[in-house]
């Protein structure tokens, strides 16, 4: 690019262009590069995503000001890390409108994540050539699950004291250095005060490590282009649009009916998705009775505590750490172990069935994951005859069975549909499919 | 694909609502649910009865309950005036180290808290045999919110608490009383703090002058001391739902608008595809 003359016209922008060539790009990426232009509002996601990111920093740096990273606990048994939250909220004019903002956003940055990545599954875009593309989004979940826990944690209540507690044991099933690991992260032997000062600095920290990789993440996509709802490639130009009108208006549209339910939940039920006791100071002398964390992490505890039996020198415990850390893991290899050539799941009779229940699948994980390991399951209202345990068992069977049986044999069952020779077939054909 | 579109929403409605049942699984009571002026979207506070919730608090919960990170100043939420803020404030005192390093005692002012006989949570769990809750957030540090405050306050079981003191007193005769309230805990059982807003003790709370003798009731003061704590955990309750009612409005418009601005946009531009052919083109 930096051989290229600047494309623009008027001399400022010419001159700077010249010099810094950010305006080309902005350019190419909105108008010159080609989209496929039957994208659906499942691919609204990414850029709310990306908004949620902006919000978070923006809403972070503010609490920032305002935010004491102390565990040091006052005679009324306040510590001040809680203290300064409810001072930002009680005595900062708008504070409780940007800890609201924040605290809801981390939820909903986790929807619309959670919406992107079931689209990137139903579609296949993971496959050839995006394994890079999804590579990096996995790297990108996993650093907001790492920066939404230690967030979780900076307001020091009775649950994020709990939780800090129950996830860095996690960190002890590494072999040899878990331990270590676990000492490193707390900054002490316990959950403590140097825990707290360690957490809020990654937590600062990560947020822009984070946009790096988002960056990473958006470059990757520039390279490979988007993936469609059909999964074939680009044929000619009648297959494309540019970005700008069309999808930045489309973008626009999704974004302010995202932001409507968001703000509608952090305005009227701010602490709806939270846990209540949450607004306890943090008391290391008394656990809450029933320790779970955020919804958004809900699934993975379940698979966590799936485990309760030890299979040879192996406890349950160990198990369990290690099947969540699968759980993520194995994410990295999904673009290897899905074997079908097909990408698209709209072309896959038999693999839609296996998709959908593994969407339904997580939806019982993070049930499960809410519920008392012992007593019968409640599915939707209705108590199964079955332990939540075993239920938890069998979800964390399927979603490990989902990525190293079911995507790597389906093919070799599966009849796909015919695909179209290009985007602009069955649009010219059949109008308003697509 | 709007099939698939309304599945999910299905499944995410179906998904909340089967997370908020979770939560009452096992022998967990429900809590009735209760009117507030401050419910709902549209609510507000009741400074008459958030001013007699305050007075319920200084002269029956205080003894025992921290309130730490609410100052005198703050009370100019439930509507008192500044004189009137001064005035109580100064009817406290308050020990301090002045610039000898001498304790001296001097009358509390806007900028202090309300006064705590314990002084510290060691004290107050040496007194009580477990330190009484602060209850600065409290009402937003247990589910059901105000519901629960004021079930709890109304829900002390007197034959049940006789049933199992003298049970426990047959099994050994220095037992001391069981208190048994029908919510505590979301599942009802012994609580620590004995029945603070019995008959006696409403009768005996002094709101001064106008404050008709209708207020004296148990339930009434209940309610109004579960007003009180609702604001004192979410002062800015009130304000924050009359903005949201503002900005769902607007965000609204603004998707309404958005909508109709991408659908011309899309007409246009379907309409130029058809015509030259194709976007623009930078595959090879």
């Amino acid at each position: 690019m930096g051989q290229l003359k600047s494309p623009f016209k008027n001399p400022a922008l010419n001159w700077v262009d010249s010099r810094l060539p950010v305006l080309r790009i902005v350019r190419h990426v909105g108008l010159e590069h080609a989209y496929p232009k039957n994208l659906t509002y499942w691919w609204n996601f990414g850029s709310i995503a990306g908004f949620m990111l902006v919000l978070m920093i923006v809403t972070g740096l503010l609490l920032t000001a305002n935010f004491v990273p102390s565990a040091e606990t006052d005679a009324y048994g306040w510590n001040r890390a809680l203290g300064s939250v409810d001072s930002i909220m009680r005595d900062q004019p708008g504070g409780w409108l940007v800890r609201y903002l924040h605290m809801n956003g981390a939820s909903f940055f986790f929807i619309a994540v959670y919406f992107h990545m079931f689209r990137g599954l139903y579609y296949g875009s993971y496959k050839a050539p995006r394994e890079i593309l999804w590579i990096l989004g996995v790297v990108i979940l996993i650093l907001m699950m790492g920066i939404a826990f230690m967030g979780y944690s900076m307001v020091w209540g009775a649950m994020s004291f709990a939780g800090a507690q129950v996830i860095s044991e996690v960190f002890t099933v590494i072999p040899v250095v878990g331990d270590d690991i676990r000492q490193l992260l707390l900054g002490s032997f316990t959950v403590d005060d140097p825990t707290l000062n360690r957490f809020f600095t990654l937590h600062f920290l990560l947020p822009f490590v984070l946009a790096g990789v988002v960056i990473l993440h958006m470059t990757t996509l520039l390279t490979v282009g988007s993936n469609n709802p059909l999964g074939i490639d680009l044929q000619s130009e009648k297959d494309t649009v540019s970005f700008h009108p069309y999808y930045t208006f489309k973008d626009v549209f999704g974004l302010a009916a995202f932001l409507t339910v968001y703000l509608f939940v952090t305005f009227f039920m701010p602490e709806m998705l939270g846990e209540a006791i949450n607004n306890d100071p943090a008391d290391p002398s008394s656990t809450p009775a029933h320790i779970v964390p955020e919804w958004y992490f809900l699934w993975a505890f379940a698979i966590l505590r799936s485990i309760t039996f030890d299979i040879g020198p192996l406890d349950a415990k160990t198990l369990g750490g290690f099947a969540m850390f699968a759980a993520l893991g194995v994410l990295f290899i999904l673009p290897w172990l899905d074997r079908s050539p097909v990408r698209s799941g709209r072309f896959r009779p038999m693999f839609k069935w296996f998709f959908w229940a593994f969407v339904v699948n997580i939806v019982i994980l993070t049930l499960v994951g809410l519920q008392n390991a012992d007593k019968n399951f409640v599915f939707f209202g209705l108590e199964l005859p079955v332990t939540t345990g075993l239920v938890g068992l069998l979800s964390t069977g399927y979603y490990f069975a989902y990525f190293v049986i079911v995507l790597p044999f389906l093919p070799m069952f599966e009849k796909t549909k015919t695909l179209p020779h290009s985007i602009a077939e069955p649009v010219l054909r059949d109008g308003a499919e697509a | 694909m709007k099939q698939m579109l309304s599945n999910v929403i299905a499944a995410a409605f179906v998904a909340i609502a089967g997370a908020g049942l979770a939560h009452a699984e096992g022998e967990a009571v429900d809590i009735p649910h209760q009117d507030w002026t401050f419910s709902g979207p549209f609510g507000t506070w009741d400074e008459a009865q958030l001013q007699r919730g305050f007075v319920i608090f200084s002269q029956n919960c205080s003894s025992c309950h921290s309130m730490s990170r609410v100052k005198y100043r703050h009370l100019s939420g439930i509507g008192l005036s500044e004189e009137h803020i001064e005035m109580i404030a100064s009817e406290q005192t308050i020990t301090v180290i002045d610039g000898n390093g001498e304790e001296v005692e001097r009358p509390r002012l806007p900028t202090d808290t309300f006064p705590w006989a314990p002084g510290n949570r060691a004290a107050a769990a040496a007194l009580y045999g477990k330190a009484p809750p602060d209850f600065s957030r409290l009402a937003l540090a247990r589910e059901d919110t105000a519901d629960y405050i004021y079930a709890l306050l109304t829900g002390y079981n007197d034959e049940k608490s006789a049933k199992l003191t003298k049970e426990a007193q047959q099994a050994d005769p220095n037992a001391s009383e069981v208190v048994y309230n029908d919510y505590y805990g979301h599942t009802g059982g012994q609580i620590a703090m004995v029945n603070p807003l019995t008959e006696t003790k409403v009768s005996d709370i002094n709101y001064g002058d106008g404050v008709g003798s209708e207020y004296l009731t148990v339930d009434q003061a209940a309610r109004d001391i579960t007003a009180f704590m609702m604001w004192a955990a979410d002062p800015t309750m009130v304000d924050r739902k009359r903005l949201g009612v503002s900005v769902t409005l607007f965000m609204l418009l603004f998707t309404l608008m958005a909508w109709l601005a991408y659908r011309s946009i899309a007409r246009k531009v379907k309409r130029e595809l058809a015509e030259d052919g194709g976007g623009p083109w930078d595959r090879d």
